[in-house]
């Protein structure tokens, strides 16, 4: 059992012990590393300016990806490695992409810089060929207030692959490598005025630590519950972190369905699903920003229970199975019957979600998601929507599978809307009788990501939506 | 390498004086000063009423917390009332609460975190009341800040009954939040005999010095107000950093100790001032081939709960609200509501975006009554010819307006575009899109006339280099940037000679917020000024030694007399007069030896502006910075949602000082421009409490927001020669061209029915706004 936890920063090895293992990266980066150059602004991994690299080896692979420094804390980045804008310069002079900053005027007031820095060289450490649209989409996550963006783009742009130096070369040394691989061998237990952490390295351990803990909670990224802590709305006193359970990384393959690990990051994810579950894959792509996905998992997406996560209506559409670990034995659970009311599962306090497992499509079936939100990318949705379905001849609908999200207390499946459409022709008159159905008994809420009337115009309209892409094959 | 479609036509011009430092993290905000022995922390406790009479404020709790150090409220003041224009506003409430965020209490601990989680504890008991959340609800109470104020010219009744069109309607637009990313701030040292040394995130330092001085009761000597700069400021940080300062300073006095308020970004949203809302009354007549004849405007904005610079955000509205266009009649008439919603304040543009918002979608509405083509239409009202006098009096002089609508007409290919879009929703099921050219006039200077002031000391030091300091303050738009190129052209030295110092009370006072585009005119044409004074001098030495080649050991050189000196050069850190010739540094160390001062302080005021309050006449802006812009969305009919296709830009900065700050400052305000006016949306409980106040729930443009093809392109114009080396000021004019998109977004929406319909839009259009209007026109 080890009473610290390590971490490598810009190449320097520290072991942490006491009250620093429970700060957020971003204070102890600013308060007790004197790294300042880090930013935070939103606290809430919304705005990037806290952006930082972080290599962790049982990730698909040991290189640097951006992650928000401002929700996740130390005891979650134990056996990693952390680079900060301060270990980007070379010789005190600046690298290739910060100098392609400055001579574009990528900054201007330079609060949100060191944040859109960090993101840049996440992205060339994965590509060396970079377009306009792979910067966009790598820094979807950095909000700047100043620039318009386009100075940016243009130092993404101006950027020679020849010159930018390899971090990984540079930092995640062989020794380093096998240090951090042999300390996650030991199990990591740290105690502090009251409140644990605990960080078993097998499944079975950690079972039986969250048998004896109640309140135990479950800490997989945080960029959930690091708000809330952040916030001041709450304050973990036991908590349970799953990083050093080796088969939880694992994502395997059968001819039906894809089993993910619960620590198999969104990014991870995306990358497995894209020729196996493609309308998954492409949702994940606008899904948050590069920096949530290289860090939050899928299974921290359905235990935030959210009635509006990103994920859940496809899941719910094509009844995923949640495999969850108990004290004595294993159960599976389809995703449709896991929700019992706002924020609320079918889960015991001594039970772990450790795999889910994702149906592939069958031959021919329509898979199909939307989600509308006020800013496209990087926003929490008014309403989001899923439709599976399997066309006979004559466009005879015979399977049909509906999901909504953001019209109710959870995440729902339409069955009503199911039994109408099935069996009917797939045609605008089956639609529009099925928008006077989907309306039937619907009583959104009216909050600030939408009044009830627009969600129930967007309820009406995505399956409208569907019909006209399905009916003309294009995609909007 | 994919093909850059963003020029930035960088030229000479040098970077940003902070981008080293930016890139690499190390330049210094307030947060990343290193904390100082003893030092302490400040959290604010907010009001959750929006309108309540205060009985008790129980602290008693709070005070027991471990860490705390003190709580503090409005009795701890020496003068509670402040404001930048009336002293109306507490820096604590007392009596009662005017708006949900406002501070009622200080507290200060040994951390952020003790100090955050004591003011939690802190408790107000009220009596509350029903708050006036909006203007029609202020307008029905008869609730307003200060009197209505009136511009008119001609005639507009007659006209109005003469025009062969006539139109009317309202036209809203919602506030918007600065989200500069670093928020509120301030850090404050006591000194000795009671002295204060502020650091704070402002544009405003001098009043922050009288702000802080009046609130713990010390003379304005007493007090150095420092700004090193700025992570973001937007006009948010004009007036209400003032507040937070005075707030900081209070707990430094009381606990005798550094201390040290951050706001977080949901207090800072929650607690400061937004762009103002307003709810606009017109009528407008207009000829049959499409002249506006007449115009009426009745302005109502919701200036909050305080005055702050309300009046004069709805002058420059007012001024605004001919935007790029001639008016031969109009009568504009304003006031300021009052309401219980946090006191809203300077914002980009300063009411001019809304002033010129009304005329735009007048403009568009014009079009589809005629129906003819709103870019038609813009062009044939734009101030031209003989037609360039505007309702207030002001001429529009060296007008490049129809210039500028027909070089970008062209460059934009826009009637080919037109008849795509025209045709595209002929027949397209999946989306809507719409084309718009709009404009803008943004007058430059304070409309105060006395706040068109600034100085400036420049320094040479022996080994020829320059520190200059000047009132303006650094927010990111590059102001020391293009001050150090003004004086490093001046003297012909390179940029890295000149270094702009941090500015401060104690070396330039009496400063006027860094504000209204102003910063580098005003502060420029100072330090510009101290340059000459210096130059002159140096000049005259230069003569004097190659003149009198020896000189006594009695006597020096003394740099004064009449010397044809304006024909000596500096040039490439040489001196010369064309016959002889010397290094810049050695006829500075000439200079020292020979007991010449090397310092230079100068005042400018800017000549020629005037406004009579009382007529609405006057010249209350030296010149005018004018573009314009072409921007095309496509709407998903499905769902609202927009995207901005492509926008071309094409603006007058006269002669540019420095070319790529100025394509940043265009590209910045456009892109946050366009937030604004599609989904910047603030969003409030019945109890008036701000619930979008956060990025996860206000959303400003993200990196795939920007147009998708964006280009950016400027004049050539040397006509301002009012202007230090014939510029134009940047900061907020490109800021109106985001209307372009709100506009496309009217065009669009004019589609929906088959006969060509006008659409009354409200700003900002977000996707539910769109939607819900799609659904009334299919369904009408």
């Amino acid at each position: 059992m080890r009473d610290f936890i390590l971490v490598y920063i810009n190449g320097e090895r520290r072991e942490l012990k006491g009250d620093d293992v429970f700060l957020s990266l971003s204070d102890f980066l600013r308060e007790r590393a004197g790294l300042s150059g880090t930013k935070v602004v939103c606290s809430e991994g919304d705005c990037g300016a806290c952006t930082v690299l972080r290599a962790s080896p049982q990730q698909s692979e040991f290189k640097f990806k951006s992650i928000n420094s401002c929700i996740t804390f130390m005891y979650l980045l134990d056996g990693c490695h952390l680079l900060t804008v301060e270990g980007l310069l070379e010789n005190d002079r600046p690298s290739e992409i910060q100098y392609q900053m400055v001579e574009n005027n990528g900054s201007q007031c330079g609060f949100c810089t060191p944040g859109f820095v960090m993101a840049l060289a996440g992205l060339f450490e994965e590509k060396k060929k970079i377009g306009e649209q792979q910067i966009k989409n790598a820094l979807t996550g950095n909000l700047c207030r100043c620039t318009g963006y386009a100075p940016i783009i243009d130092a993404g742009l101006s950027v020679r692959p020849k010159e930018v130096a390899s971090l990984v070369k540079r930092y995640l040394t062989n020794e380093c490598l096998a240090d951090l691989l042999e300390i996650r061998k030991t199990p990591v237990a740290v105690e502090l005025r009251g409140v644990t952490f605990f960080s078993p390295v097998s499944l079975k351990d950690a079972v039986d630590w969250k048998v004896k803990n109640k309140k135990a909670k479950i800490m997989g990224a945080g960029t959930d519950l690091g708000v809330l802590v952040n916030k001041n709305k709450w304050n973990p006193t036991q908590i349970l972190g799953l990083n050093q359970i080796e088969e939880l990384y694992t994502i395997s393959d059968s001819q039906k369905a894809v089993k993910v690990g619960a620590r198999v990051t969104l990014t991870d994810l995306e990358n497995s699903l894209e020729e196996k579950i493609p309308e998954l894959a492409r949702l994940l792509k606008i899904f948050a920003s590069p920096q949530i996905k290289n860090n939050a998992t899928l299974v921290g997406n359905i235990a935030n229970a959210s009635p509006i996560g990103d994920t859940l209506p496809y899941l719910l559409a094509i009844g995923a199975q949640l495999e969850i670990q108990g004290p004595t034995e294993i159960r599976i659970i389809d995703i449709n019957n896991f929700y019992t009311g706002y924020k609320k599962f079918d889960l015991a306090e001594n039970e772990i979600i450790t795999f889910i497992h994702l149906p592939k499509p069958a031959e021919k079936e329509i898979h199909k998601i939307y989600k509308v939100s006020k800013r496209k990318d990087l926003d929490i949705c008014c309403i989001n929507a899923s439709f599976v379905m399997g066309l006979g001849s004559q466009q005879k609908i015979e399977t049909i599978r509906v999901a909504f999200g953001g019209i109710a207390a959870t995440p729902i499946r339409l069955e009503n809307l199911e039994s109408f459409l099935h069996g009917k022709t797939f045609d605008s008159a089956t639609i529009d009788a099925a928008g006077v159905e989907i309306l039937k008994g619907l009583s959104p809420l009216s909050d600030v990501r939408g009044t009830a009337n627009y969600r129930k115009l967007l309820a009406k309209n995505l399956l409208r939506k569907f019909f006209a892409e399905v009916s003309s094959e294009r995609e909007l | 390498m994919t093909k850059r479609k963003y020029q930035t036509r960088l030229g000479t011009s040098s970077p940003h004086d902070s981008a080293i430092t930016h890139v690499s993290g190390q330049s210094e905000f307030i947060d990343d000063k290193p904390p100082i022995r003893g030092e302490l922390h400040v959290a604010l406790a907010l009001s959750p009423y929006a309108n309540a009479k205060i009985k008790k404020i129980d602290f008693k709790e709070a005070l027991e917390q471990p860490g705390v150090v003190a709580v503090l409220t409005a009795k701890d003041l020496a003068a509670n009332l402040w404001g930048p224009i009336t002293k109306d506003q507490p820096l604590l409430a007392e009596d009662m609460v005017s708006y949900c965020g406002e501070p009622f209490a200080v507290v200060v601990a040994k951390s952020h975190r003790e100090a955050y989680q004591a003011r939690d504890l802190i408790k107000l008991e009220v009596n509350e009341k029903t708050p006036v959340l909006s203007i029609p609800e202020s307008q029905k109470s008869g609730l307003f800040l200060g009197e209505s104020c009136c511009i008119q010219n001609g005639d507009v009744e007659k006209q109005l009954k003469q025009s062969a069109h006539i139109l009317e309607g309202t036209f809203s637009n919602k506030g918007q939040e600065h989200f500069y990313l670093e928020g509120q701030a301030a850090i404050v040292y006591p000194g000795e005999q009671g002295q204060l040394t502020v650091h704070s995130s402002s544009q405003h330092p001098t009043e922050v010095q009288h702000i802080v001085a009046s609130a713990v009761g010390i003379a304005f000597n007493k007090v150095v107000s420092i700004v090193k700069r700025m992570g973001g400021g937007f006009g948010g940080k004009e007036s209400q950093s003032s507040h937070i300062a005075a707030l900081c300073a209070l707990a430094a006095t009381k606990t005798n100790s550094a201390c040290r308020l951050i706001l977080d970004k949901d207090d800072d949203m929650a607690m400061t001032g937004k762009r103002h809302p307003f709810l606009n009354d017109y009528k407008v007549g207009f000829s049959e081939d499409g002249k506006i004849e007449a115009l009426k405007v009745n302005f109502f904005a919701d200036g909050g709960a305080f005055v702050d610079l309300s009046p004069a955000i709805l002058q420059r509205a007012m001024f605004h609200i001919d935007n790029a266009y001639y008016l031969p009649h109009s009568y504009i008439e304003g006031r300021i509501c009052k309401t219980n919603t946090a006191p809203n304040t300077a914002f980009r543009g300063f009411g001019g975006p809304q002033g010129a918002a009304v005329i735009e979608s007048i403009l568009e509405d014009i079009a589809v009554v005629l129906k003819k083509d709103a870019y038609v239409i813009r062009r044939l009202n734009c101030y031209q010819g003989t037609d360039l006098t505007t309702p207030y009096g002001q001429a529009v002089e060296n007008n490049v307006l129809p210039e500028l609508f027909d070089r970008l007409g062209e460059s934009s290919d826009y009637k080919r575009r037109r008849q795509a879009v025209k045709l595209h929703n002929l027949s397209d099921k999946f989306t809507l899109k719409g084309l718009s050219i709009t404009a803008c006039k943004f007058g430059i200077s304070f409309t105060s006339k006395f706040l068109n002031q600034a100085s400036a000391q420049v320094n040479i030091h022996t080994d020829g280099t320059l520190q200059v300091s000047t009132g303006a303050t650094e927010m990111g738009q590059g102001v020391n940037t293009k001050i150090a190129g003004i004086v490093s052209e001046a003297f012909g030295l390179a940029m890295s000679s000149v270094i702009l110092m941090p500015t401060s009370t104690e070396k330039n006072h009496n400063t006027s917020a860094t504000a209204a585009s102003s910063g580098s005119d005003l502060n420029g044409s100072a330090a510009l000024k101290a340059c000459n004074l210096l130059k002159a001098r140096l000049a005259k030495l230069f003569i004097q030694k190659f003149e009198t080649p020896t000189i006594s050991a009695e006597n020096e050189y003394d740099g004064e007399g009449e010397f044809p000196f304006a024909q000596v050069s500096f040039k490439d850190a040489v001196v010369s007069d064309g016959k002889n010739s010397m290094p810049f540094v050695e006829l500075i160390q000439l200079a020292y030896m020979n007991r010449i001062s090397l310092g230079e302080y100068a005042h400018f005021k800017t000549p020629k502006i005037w406004f009579d309050r009382e007529t609405g006449k006057g010249r209350p802006f030296l010149y005018y910075t004018n573009g314009v812009a072409c921007s095309e969305v496509s709407i998903d009919r499905f769902t609202g949602e927009t995207k901005i296709i492509r926008t071309d830009i094409l603006m007058d900065l006269g002669r540019r000082i420095n070319e790529g700050i100025d394509y940043g400052q265009v590209s910045g305000a456009f892109v946050q421009s366009a937030g604004w006016v599609t989904t910047e949306d603030l969003y409030y409980s019945e109890k008036g409490a701000l619930i979008s106040h956060s990025p996860t729930t206000y959303k400003i443009p993200s990196i795939q927001d920007l147009p998708r093809e964006f280009n950016i392109d400027f004049i050539e114009n040397e006509t301002n020669v009012l202007n230090v080396r014939k510029s134009k000021a940047v900061g907020e004019p490109p800021f109106l061209l985001g209307l372009s998109v709100w506009n496309a977004v009217k065009n669009a929406l004019s589609y929906v029915k088959k006969d060509h319909t006008e659409v009354s839009l409200p700003l900002p259009a977000t996707a539910e706004v769109i939607l819900t209007k799609i659904d009334q026109l299919e369904n009408s």
